[in-house]
């Protein structure tokens, strides 16, 4: 019985082969594997490179101009503007190599211009809805529609009135007229109101939009009060300059006060540089 | 015989009853359960108080516990240019030099602090339908949802890709708590929470969320992923008339506790141990556990001299043990300054009760700026320049700025918010972080690369993974 044991075990045991390391006997189980991503700096024609390769020991970068470097991170600023080939060879020591390459789009980025405010139908000249010159001046959550004047005195002949304040309250609102942030306008526009007891008409220029007046006072950004009492005509001419802050698109409120009646018209819109 | 059938019959009774289904009813009062717990108000409310007590952390020296926000300075400031090690030695050093391994206990610690906070946050989320009163349960669930959104905002910058977990999972649910998510998808739950907080929040804590919190880290986290800035902006603005303002003296800042600047801290109570913290201690010379952590560099110091103001004095100064050093002076142990060697205190300082400030005013303004420049690389405009020299002023550097470079800023930034862990977020979010800390780095004899940007996955959560959750490049 142990005999038949043993000679198993010397059987089994002489079945061994030896298996001697050489140099480069075993496969590099880990190779590597080059991979990098790409970002811009302040400098449109600067770029870095940040390596993300696993299992590798030696980088060498090609930046697709002629320029190439050894660091494990890169950086390169090209001559001008184009598409770029960046190539990352990682390396391990025993010699297994990964490359990863990346086209590189190099244009210089735009500055866009501030947009300049469009108020439409800003002269009450331009018929509207139904034929309505007060489009789109007309709200009828802040209150009722401004009446509009015909006179040869007027520019373009049409002008929004506002009658008796006290008996007839109207207002003119006119939302969404899109602004850059941060951008200083000025808004232009004429006014008169006629003889009388005293009175005024109020221009305001709103951050955003609002749904009620009541809401109006908190989201103004700027506002005029004219109170110059000449008749119908001359026409006083008013200038409000204002940033447009932490908004993307203005409002434009017209009220008055009094009994006397007002008029205005010709809104014009510019960026104030 | 007989008897041995008696018995069978009534081992079978027994076994037919107990299979009833009431065999544990009624519910044991004496035992409490996480199932059973939540049944009023006053419980819930207890569930909010422990999503601040899990940031607060546990003030021990043990590596099991989970050190919360106390430990946050490790793996932020401690990465930037700002702070080192005093020694260069041990785990900690892994963060001056930037050879941070994945067995790091300290990452592990900060990770395995905020997912706890996300599930204490996520058990109150869970509970909300025994709070009978709708208000307050709103308010509530705006709490959770804010600080669910906090943890999250510190994991994502930190970790990129992370598990997102918006619930109360089960330990045998090992695919979501192990699969990493998108960098947006997580953003995508940090920005709806926080607008759903901010649409319920009033302003009435500063030690736990507030809508003004809410508003300025949901600026925060639209200016990090460089989108949204007229939000931004207008959250900033918002924040700005809510009533807070900034202290005449920039000292008082730290040590007047809960004061007008204070929009979001993290409040501690002295000499508890169950409510201190430690790390005020660990940032003096071998007052905690450490030898001194936290120190201030070279280059940090160079920076407040130059652009600090009044500022410098009260942001660091020399370690009186070790006369070629210097600590941080913003957040010394309860206020003291450690006599003659600057490290003798009256009080415990393992135990300290300086709260620790999440969001203050002066980070808000400065936001304020950055909003507004947006993606350009300088402003001009009115209310920027005001924001800035706002901040300014308060340092006595009262000379008018009429333009601010995205550098300006950015330097202001690191002056005024010194060692208060903004410095390596600052430092991503304006693109800087590859110039600035590629060249301390070489100026140092560290080894910074762009994948340091990016702590590892702790190794313990990618090993009980079983092999789902793939490790940060570069690790």
């Amino acid at each position: 019985m142990i005999m038949m044991v043993m000679a198993l075990v010397f059987l089994s045991s002489c079945d061994y082969e030896y298996d001697l390391p050489e140099a480069n006997s075993k496969a590099d189980e880990t190779p590597p594997e080059a991979n990098f991503s790409a970002a811009v700096t302040d400098d449109y024609l600067t770029y870095t490179f940040g390596n993300t390769s696993t299992s590798a020991t030696d980088y060498f970068w090609e930046y697709g101009d002629g320029n190439s470097s050894t660091g494990v991170d890169g950086k390169n600023t090209y001559p001008d503007e184009g598409t770029y080939t960046v190539t990352l060879t990682a390396s391990d020591k025993l010699g297994a190599t990964s490359t990863y390459t990346m086209a590189i789009q190099v244009v210089e980025p735009e500055v866009p211009d501030a947009i300049v405010p469009q108020i439409l139908n800003p002269s009450f000249d331009e018929p509207g809805d139904n034929g309505k010159y007060t489009t789109p001046w007309v709200d009828s959550n802040m209150g009722k529609t401004i009446q509009i004047s015909s006179s040869s005195s007027f520019v373009g002949g049409k002008s929004a009135k506002f009658p008796n304040a006290t008996t007839d309250p109207r207002v003119g609102y006119q939302k969404g007229i899109a602004v850059t942030p941060n951008t200083d306008y000025a808004i232009t526009y004429n006014y008169s109101i006629e003889t009388g007891d005293p009175s005024s008409v109020t221009v305001a220029i709103l951050g955003g939009t609002v749904t009620s007046l009541g809401d109006a006072a908190a989201a103004t950004i700027k506002s005029h009060v004219g109170t110059i009492q000449a008749g119908k005509t001359p026409f006083e001419t008013v200038t409000i300059t204002f940033n447009s802050g932490a908004n993307n698109s203005i409002s434009i409120l017209m009220t008055n006060t009094g009994t006397a009646t007002g008029y205005v018209e010709e809104f014009k819109a510019a960026v104030n540089k | 015989m007989k008897k041995i059938k008696n018995l069978t019959v009534l081992l079978i009774a027994v076994l037919l009853t107990s299979c009833s289904s009431d065999f544990l009813e009624p519910a044991p009062t004496s035992g409490v359960t996480s199932s059973t717990y939540y049944s009023s108000t006053a419980e819930v409310e207890a569930a909010i108080i422990n999503m601040y007590d899990g940031i607060q952390g546990v003030n021990s020296t043990d590596n099991d516990d989970n050190h919360g926000v106390m430990y946050e300075f490790y793996v932020t400031e401690m990465r930037s240019d700002n702070t080192r090690t005093k020694s260069g030695e041990g785990e900690a050093a892994q963060f001056d030099n930037f050879n941070v391994t994945p067995n790091n206990g300290i990452i592990s610690d900060y990770y395995a602090s905020f997912y706890n906070v996300i599930y204490r946050a996520n058990v109150v989320l869970d509970n909300l339908g025994v709070v009978d009163d709708a208000t307050t349960s709103a308010a509530f669930e705006g709490e959770a949802k804010f600080v669910r959104a906090y943890a999250y905002f510190n994991l994502v910058r930190l970790f990129g890709d992370i598990p997102l977990i918006d619930r109360v999972i089960s330990p045998l649910e090992t695919e979501v708590q192990f699969t990493r998510v998108p960098t947006t998808s997580v953003y995508a739950l940090i920005e709806s929470d926080l607008t759903a907080a901010i649409d319920v929040l009033n302003n009435e804590y500063k030690n736990r969320a507030s809508k003004a919190a809410a508003q300025a880290l949901l600026a925060k986290v639209y200016l990090t992923q460089q989108k949204n800035y007229t939000e931004a902006q207008v959250l900033c603005e918002a924040v700005m008339s809510s009533g807070f303002s900034l202290q005449d003296n920039f000292n008082d800042v730290f040590y007047n506790e809960n004061n007008s600047e204070i929009i979001f801290a993290i409040g501690y109570v002295p000499t508890l141990s169950s409510d201190s913290q430690n790390f005020s201690a660990e940032w003096m010379n071998a007052v905690g556990r450490t030898s001194g952590v936290n120190y201030v560099t070279t280059e940090a110091r160079a920076a407040l001299d130059a652009a600090g103001g009044d500022r410098t004095p009260y942001s660091y100064r020399q370690d009186l043990s070790q006369l070629s050093q210097y600590q941080v002076a913003k957040y010394l142990p309860n206020g003291e300054d450690g006599g003659a060697n600057g490290k003798t205190f009256v009080s415990d300082a393992t135990l300290a009760g300086n709260d620790w400030i999440v969001l203050r005013y002066a980070d808000v303004l400065l936001m304020h700026v950055e909003a507004i420049m947006g993606a350009s690389t300088e402003t001009n405009v009115g209310a920027a320049l005001a924001s800035f020299q706002e901040v300014r002023n308060r340092a006595g550097l009262t000379t008018p700025v009429t333009n601010i470079t995205k550098d300006e800023l950015l330097l202001e930034r690191r002056v005024e918010l010194a060692f208060e862990n903004h410095r390596l977020f600052d430092l991503i979010r304006f693109g800087r972080a590859e110039t600035v800390l590629s060249s301390y780095s070489a100026d140092n004899g560290y080894s910074y690369s762009s994948t340091d940007l990016l702590l590892p996955i702790p190794q313990n959560e990618i090993n009980l993974s079983n092999g789902v959750m793939t490790q940060n490049p570069g690790y």
